[in-house]
């Protein structure tokens, strides 16, 4: 840079003095870098449930990788067996307060020697969320198994959906993914991922804002309003106020759960629920092939090879209220669905397991999501599979 | 969005370095010329790019001319080129649907097949920069013969989306100097002033965005002191986020040596309409003032005339701001008020008593002039039935 | 007031505060870059989560 050559007389010099100003600049921003790279290695998860509303985007909070590494190193042990549960508002347990939640259950039923982490978020698929925590920490706990949920049949988009897309790049960027083709050509295709997106993510892996902040966020107080907080003090209050408040679904008497104007579109959902996977061919149901096509190729894409055999798919179901009102060829066909989704996972390497068929009515809150009891339904039914595959993947892995 | 994304960061934090590290004058307009072109093309895109070199071209080339027919024609294209992108829909709907439906619809059918999705990026600001200089050519003035410079005063990012609007004559200049000079001194004011900025927009003004579309629609239901509490949100919001803006632009012109011309002027301290005018949007009004007011008369031709004059400056001032009749009216509630300011002493008995008042309490002349500001930003915010029933609100009713 | 000040002293005001202004224009010039850097910082936050378009942008 040229020096001016006209340079003003010294009386009219400006107050600021530049070369202070830009050392201070320098010295802020190297600051606030340095309290970044330490927020990041930092657990104030310390009450921990899961991923409620208040530090999950729905309140613009977004949680880095890094601050749920942080809580999960600060809580389970690498000598246990980490079970990270992803999915979606399902394995959330939308209707379960945190005291009764599934994975409470989950971890009961699996006793001392597993430590069970809900990172599931609401709307999320099954690569979301989770899943990139999972594989961040796949050296660092060698025997971890991942869970998530997805209807029969349904596919995602590999790269997740837009709302939980920052997680994954917030991971990609700072270098805690395994190489994948088909994610690495999606995430650097201008296409699927705004541009924008990717420049935040890079520079934060190298300046650490995003920790700095939601610590402050989390800590003193919230520098953007949350738009799930009814005055504007609590929307600006910090995040660590705020706890896990989830309803209780049981709470609402079963005779008013499925009543009103939702039954009927619940109820057309659930006649739709497999109807665009199956030609009706005689007397029996045919996979149309492109939907076989579809599912081939998400399952081949939406997780790294070297993870599969330690990711469990929970195949969700609906609640037997509105499935005892199908139509017995269509309740053959969400059975053919679930087979073949359970087989369709496994033969590309995944583990699957059907979410199970001994549910009531009553252990649903809505057409997904479960009570309390069902939820631990649910926990008996996924942990008879998660501690069979922990005895055929880990049994000879040692502790670190 | 533009200042508030990764990727103009990403643009400004590689331009500012080479053009401080590149020494000769030249150089650092060639790279300026690139980051300006790149900014351009790619918030416009080619869509929102080709109507403007089609605008730029006509209007370097009918300069260079020094033609006055060939100017005028130059003015009427890039007008027309306005009215076309911006205004059509509002023509159609606002206007035309209401003399002759058919006509309209036809109208409609036809150039919504011509008409890209969004105008062109920034064309009120490229319009409004062109008519002045081929207005000043046209008027003796010197043309810019460096197609480069050209360029640069027709794309210069920092006040390409949202001004301030430019004047040729001190803009080149300052262009110059800044190639030349660029300092320390330049560099640390610049930045100043965009931190300023961009805490008015992203600390100020977003939080209160939120917080206003949270209270708005249960207006209503609001009592009389938080129904205030609202408008002042409102009056904060537009002047935080609209100086804002235009102290990341002067900041970042400021950085690259190049001085802007300021476009606020601490406005919510005016003591009178048109004291607010000359601290508001201080490139647009003067911009009106001297390319629409002075050309249609101005002052010169006796009272009506003038406040005939004033008013359609106003109308179209208001116009500007957004192809819809509750921006017109906004106008018009100004043109108004600067109206009733300019002539209420003539008023005989009562206009030397009030005359009187407002010189002895300052602070009543200030609150009356705010009170009318404040209340106009309803009928800029929101359609004309609603801002009339909040202002009634605002009173109790 | 300045120019009064300064013919009675008969020499620059300035040059009789300079060392302690200029401490004071540095410190706070120093301040000021870091504020700078705490909004910038800040910003860069902000650009992750859902923003506002600026106002006159539309215009």
């Amino acid at each position: 840079m040229s020096n001016p050559t006209n340079a003003a007389p010294r009386t009219n010099r400006p107050f600021f003095r530049p070369v202070s100003l830009i050392a201070g600049l320098a010295t802020g921003m190297l600051g606030l870098a340095g309290a970044g790279f330490l927020a990041a290695r930092t657990n104030w998860h310390t009450e921990f449930t899961r991923l409620h509303p208040m530090i999950a985007p729905e309140s613009r909070y977004q949680p880095t990788v890094d601050e749920l590494l942080a809580m999960i190193r600060a809580n389970s042990s690498p000598e246990k067996v980490l079970v990270i549960v992803g999915g979606n508002s399902v394995l959330y347990g939308v209707g379960q307060p945190a005291p009764v939640m599934w994975t409470r259950s989950l971890q009961e039923q699996l006793g001392p020697d597993y430590s069970v982490v809900n990172l599931a978020l609401r709307g999320s698929r099954p690569t979301d969320g989770g899943a990139v925590i999972a594989e961040a920490l796949r050296d660092e706990y060698p025997r971890l198994i991942y869970i998530a949920n997805v209807p029969p049949l349904l596919t995602a988009d590999a790269i997740g959906g837009d709302d939980y897309r920052f997680m994954l790049l917030d991971a990609y960027y700072k270098g805690y993914l395994l190489p994948w083709e088909p994610r690495d050509r999606s995430l650097s295709n201008p296409g699927r991922v705004a541009r924008e997106d990717r420049i935040g993510a890079w520079l934060d892996a190298r300046v650490r804002y995003r920790s700095a902040w939601n610590w402050w966020t989390f800590h003193i107080f919230s520098t953007v309003p949350s738009p799930l907080s009814v005055s504007i003090l609590q929307s600006l209050a910090a995040r660590g106020q705020f706890r896990d408040e989830e309803t209780n679904i049981e709470a609402i008497p079963f005779s008013q759960r499925f009543a009103g104007a939702s039954f009927e579109a619940d109820m057309g959902i659930t006649r739709a629920f497999t109807e665009r996977f199956y030609d009706r061919i005689g007397d029996g149901w045919q996979m149309r092939e492109a939907a076989r096509t579809e599912f081939d190729t998400f399952a081949a894409e939406a997780f790294p090879t070297a993870l599969r055999s330690r990711t469990l798919i929970v195949i969700s179901r609906n609640s037997p209220y509105y499935t005892s009102r199908l139509a017995p060829e269509l309740r053959e066909r969400d059975e053919i669905a679930v087979t073949d989704s359970i087989s369709g996972w496994e033969r590309h390497g995944y583990e699957a397991v059907d979410s199970g068929t001994n549910f009531d009515p009553a252990d649903f809150g809505d057409r997904t999501h479960l009570t309390a009891s069902g939820g631990r339904k649910l926990a008996v039914n996924v942990a008879a599979k998660v501690r069979e595959m922990s005895a055929r993947l880990f049994s000879n892995t040692p502790a670190p | 969005m533009i200042f508030t994304t990764y990727w103009f960061l990403a643009l400004v934090g590689i331009t500012l370095p080479v053009y401080w590290l590149a020494r000769p004058p030249t150089v650092r307009l060639l790279i300026l010329g690139v980051s300006c072109a790149l900014f351009h093309y790619h918030f416009a895109g080619p869509a929102g790019v080709a109507p403007i070199v089609v605008l730029m071209g006509i209007t370097y080339f009918a300069a260079l001319t020094r033609s006055r027919a060939a100017c005028a024609a130059a003015m009427v294209a890039c007008v027309l080129a306005l009215g076309f992108y911006k205004y059509t829909g509002f023509l159609l709907s606002g206007l035309v649907s209401h003399i002759n439906p058919g006509l309209a619809e036809q109208l409609g059918g036809t150039t919504s097949e011509l008409l890209p999705e969004l105008p062109p990026l920034g064309i009120s600001f490229f319009v409004f920069e062109f008519v002045h200089y081929l207005f000043e050519v046209r008027r003796g003035g010197e043309p810019i013969r460096n197609p480069l410079q050209f360029i640069l005063f027709s794309i210069f990012f920092p006040s390409l989306v949202a001004g301030p609007i430019k004047r040729y004559g001190q803009f080149l200049p300052a262009l110059a100097e800044g190639s030349r000079n660029v300092g320390m001194d330049n560099v640390a004011a610049g930045l100043r002033r965009v931190g300023i900025g961009f805490f008015k927009k992203v600390v100020v003004a977003d939080n209160l965005t939120y917080f206003i579309d949270l209270a708005q629609p249960g207006f209503a239901s609001l009592s009389i002191f938080e129904r205030w509490l609202l408008l002042t949100a409102i009056s904060l919001r537009i002047l935080m986020d609209f100086s804002g803006y235009s102290d990341i632009a002067i900041g970042f012109a400021r950085m690259l040596g190049v001085k802007l011309p300021e476009n606020f002027n601490w406005p919510y301290l005016a003591r009178n309409i048109q004291d607010f005018w000359q601290r508001w949007h201080i490139s647009l009004s003067t911009w009106i003032r001297d390319y629409v007011y002075i050309p249609l008369g101005g002052n010169r031709h006796g009272v009506p005339r003038r406040i005939l004059n004033g008013m359609t400056a106003f109308a179209l001032c208001g116009l500007w701001h957004g192809a819809a009749w509750n921006f017109v009216l906004w106008g018009l509630y100004h043109g108004i008020g600067l109206a009733a300011c300019s002539t209420y002493e003539r008023i005989p008995g009562l206009g030397p008593r009030l005359a009187a008042i407002w010189r002895k309490e300052p602070l009543a002349s200030w609150a009356i002039t705010q009170l009318f500001v404040w209340i106009g930003w309803l009928l800029f915010f929101y359609p004309v039935p609603e801002a009339w029933q909040m202002t009634k609100m605002l009173f109790g009713a | 007031m300045m120019k009064q000040l300064q013919s009675r002293l008969g020499h620059s005001w300035r040059s009789l505060l300079t060392p302690a202004a200029t401490g004071v224009a540095i410190v706070i010039s120093f301040g000021a870059g870091s504020l700078v850097a705490l909004v910038l910082h800040f910003l860069l936050f902000r650009l992750t989560l859902p923003t506002t378009p600026f106002i006159y942008v539309a215009f």
